[in-house]
């Protein structure tokens, strides 16, 4: 083919024929507010925040109520006005975070109805800088899982040319990425616009699967006439196509040389949410308070929630009719890397709250897998986008030889679950893999410090 | 609860007794065949082979303690794959014996499914070949499948003896030979299932089949018996390829290192047919040929 203007990256898998996503990429995204919200300092994994009110305070949405306490961390502000009606403890790990509840009070502000939301802004007024500055304000963050924060990614020691704005979406089930597009497409544009100027760079790539055609079309009819450096890129549905390092491949035919950064490759990227996010700082003062969240599955009404943060998601599953399957497991995020949360849950059990980070809540009917032999098909090694031989680091990690996960190059695992996925014998090698990547960069931290 | 799901919390379908199955499945047009040509014998033959080698790796893995692996098929699939090596005429205890020899000494001995070095089946068939020559070397003849032959299509021209038969009835299978290789065109078909289903390593099995049978059809002057004339279709499309991963590199170069030595095991050799050898020696140098493709392409990595 010699029109096409991506690079195909190696191996990766098809995990579903689409028939996932049709069951919520045509339904209209709901906008729900719950009576209460419970708004977590750690957003993401590593990060935490320093909480700034406490119980009996009155907030308003928007307000700033938790500061970055490590790197990993954004600022984070009320996402409804209301009331603090307590702060709770809760326990991961060995360490206690605190959640915010708030009780929203009845009458929440309206949103003004604003110019950035029906056409295309100028940004002339901006420097690189300020929107720098506004996006460390709005507490904006990687909102496709990572959560890395945006005002540090858009600084890097380093030219860039390009930014992607990741609208991929390869996980299958998930489709709110896909309803923003077409129901947000002008804040996102605007958003992403901003990125772009804020990242120096030349161009800007709507990047999305061709999956979404539809959402390419709109983005296209609403780039028309207008004079922004904003390209729509219609990828190949494939997982991981929306991995960082395969889409700037796909995009700039260019590689992330190993243990670097996008920048490495002149490139920035950013989920279409957090573009999102951005459009609504930038042009309405709002910082990131809300996001989109798909909840499908074995659900009666699978459907997208426009919520703010902090919604309880057994409240969301409920509006989507409540789980059917009874031997269910559930999954926080997209089947290929959300971590499964419980089985048999009933809806009503489900404790965790939306966070910046969280795409989707899915209920699957449970497999019960079991380990067996590996038959050394190789099928692993076909699929690993990262070109590894999962078996192989699987084998020799379990044998406890991290020397010889090095020279398979273990470090380069994005433990992305393909080599998982395709497994007849249903090794579990993305968890021994991203195991072994960990271990053994531990072992080189070491080995520097001698 | 005991129960564990790591992500991904997606999986394919596909498993180890799904393949094995369709590999049991892929061979069943070739046993017809056998069937029809050889009498019930060949039912007999491939039916108890089937019994013994899920008993035997069965009974080991009750009276070693270990987890019990027979629901995988692959025991079903190695007893197939002996009884098809041999003649139809071949006595029951005969393969019996190689069913132990595979199951037990090739595969459970080296740590069982996925742990054995070489194919059982054909290394089940080697061991019973040496030690009772004898029998295994007379064949069926299609026509009077109770009279033996004692030559084979390649045999016969090693050794200069008047064997007629076309090119259409080698490639059907309308000659002596073991029950299960005679017809190459019925075992394409089941392969051809397999390739469908994604099962199979096409690049490997082509080059061997292809590098064989030019080139010892060329050096014995018949090219048909080059390709049909023995066991390089079975071995070639079920027993080279039975899930030894090599890196793509290595593939190739696994592939040529069986033809080779199948080439020169008939061409110069006491045997008449190579196959066996070729492959059985291609799978000890897996590990060797594995890493000659010393840099895969390692995202990011220069």
């Amino acid at each position: 083919m010699k029109n096409q203007d991506f690079t195909v990256f190696h191996g990766g898998v098809h995990p579903t024929d689409g028939s996932d996503k049709a069951l919520s990429n045509t339904k209209p995204i709901v906008e729900y507010t719950p009576k209460q919200v419970e708004i977590s300092m750690a957003q993401t994994g590593p990060s935490i925040c320093e909480l700034l009110v406490k119980a009996g305070d009155h907030v308003e949405r928007g307000q700033l109520i938790g500061s970055p306490a490590n790197f990993f961390a954004v600022k984070l502000h009320a996402s409804v006005s209301g009331t603090v009606k307590e702060i709770k403890k809760i326990q991961n790990g060995p360490k206690e975070i605190p959640v915010c509840v708030i009780e929203a009070d009845e009458k929440q502000p309206p949103l003004e109805d604003l110019p950035y939301r029906r056409q295309m802004m100028d940004l002339a007024s901006y420097t690189k800088e300020q929107l720098i500055s506004l996006m460390e304000e709005g507490g904006i963050t990687g909102m496709g899982g990572a959560g890395f924060p945006s005002h540090v990614k858009y600084k890097p020691n380093k030219p860039i040319e390009y930014v992607l704005i990741n609208a991929a979406e390869c996980e299958p089930f998930l489709t709110c990425d896909h309803r923003m597009l077409l129901e947000h497409g002008w804040e996102i544009l605007n958003g992403a616009n901003a990125m772009v100027k804020a990242g120096g760079a030349k161009k800007g790539y709507l990047c999305m699967e061709d999956n979404k055609q539809d959402v390419a079309d709109h983005l296209n009819r609403l780039l028309q006439g207008t004079n922004v450096p904003l390209e729509v890129k219609v990828l190949p549905t494939k997982y991981p196509q929306g991995g960082e390092r395969q889409l700037i491949l796909a995009v700039t035919g260019k590689e992330i040389p190993a243990g670097g950064l996008p920048a490495d490759a002149a490139c920035i990227v950013s989920n279409v949410q957090s573009a999102k996010a951005m459009g609504d700082m930038v042009f309405a003062g709002i910082p990131s308070i809300t996001r989109c969240i798909t909840i499908t599955g074995q659900v009666k009404d699978p459907k997208n929630f426009l919520v703010p943060l902090g919604t309880p998601i057994r409240e969301l599953v409920a509006l989507a009719g409540g789980i059917v399957e009874k031997d269910n497991k559930v999954i926080l995020g997209g089947p290929m890397t959300g971590p499964c949360i419980g089985t048999g849950m009933t809806g009503n059990d489900i404790s965790q709250c939306v966070t910046k980070v969280n795409g989707g809540l899915l209920v699957l009917k449970n497999d019960h897998i079991a380990e067996s032999p590996c038959i050394r098909c190789g099928g692993c090694a076909m699929a690993c986008p990262a070109g590894l031989s999962p078996f192989k680091i699987d084998h020799a990690y379990r044998a406890g030889n991290l020397e010889l996960c090095e020279k398979l190059y273990a470090t380069e695992c994005i433990a992305c679950g393909c080599c998982s996925y395709t497994c007849p014998a249903k090794r579990e090698l993305t968890f021994y893999n991203t195991k072994a990547r960990d271990a053994v960069k531990a072992m080189i931290r070491e080995r520097g410090k001698k | 609860m005991a129960e564990q799901h790591l992500s991904p919390n997606l999986r394919t379908s596909k498993t180890t007794q799904k393949i094995m199955m369709d590999v049991c499945f892929a061979l069943l047009p070739a046993l017809l065949y056998a069937i029809m040509i050889f009498g019930m014998n060949a039912l007999l033959l491939t039916a108890v082979s089937v019994v013994t080698c899920v008993a035997a790796e069965g009974i080991w893995q009750m009276l070693r303690r270990e987890p019990l692996t027979i629901s995988d098929a692959s025991a079903a699939v190695t007893g197939i794959l002996i009884a098809f090596n041999m003649s139809s005429t071949t006595p029951v205890w005969v393969v019996m014996i190689a069913d132990v020899f595979a199951i037990i000494v090739v595969k459970q001995v080296f740590g069982g499914i996925g742990s054995n070095v070489v194919n059982p089946a054909l290394m089940g068939r080697l061991f019973t070949m040496l030690v009772y020559g004898g029998q295994m070397m007379k064949y069926a003849v299609p026509s009077a499948p109770d009279t033996t032959a004692s030559a084979t299509v390649l045999s016969a021209i090693k050794y200069g003896e008047q064997m007629d038969y076309s090119a259409w009835e080698m490639m059907i299978g309308n000659i002596p030979g073991a029950l299960g290789e005679t017809s190459a065109l019925l075992l394409l078909v089941g392969f051809l299932y397999l390739v469908y289903k994604k099962e199979v390593n096409v690049e490997a099995a082509a080059v061997y089949i292809a590098v064989t049978g030019l080139v010892s059809g060329l050096l014995m002057g018949n090219l048909a018996a080059g390709f049909f004339g023995g066991g390089l279709f079975l071995g070639g499309l079920f027993m080279l390829t039975d899930y030894v991963f090599v890196s793509r590199k290595g593939k190739l170069l696994y592939a040529l290192t069986a033809a080779v030595i199948t080439i020169l095991v008939r061409q110069f050799s006491s045997y008449p047919e190579g196959v066996c050898f070729g492959i059985l020696i291609a799978n000890c140098m897996v590990y060797f040929l594995d890493q000659i493709d010393k840099k895969p392409h390692v995202y990011g990595v220069k």
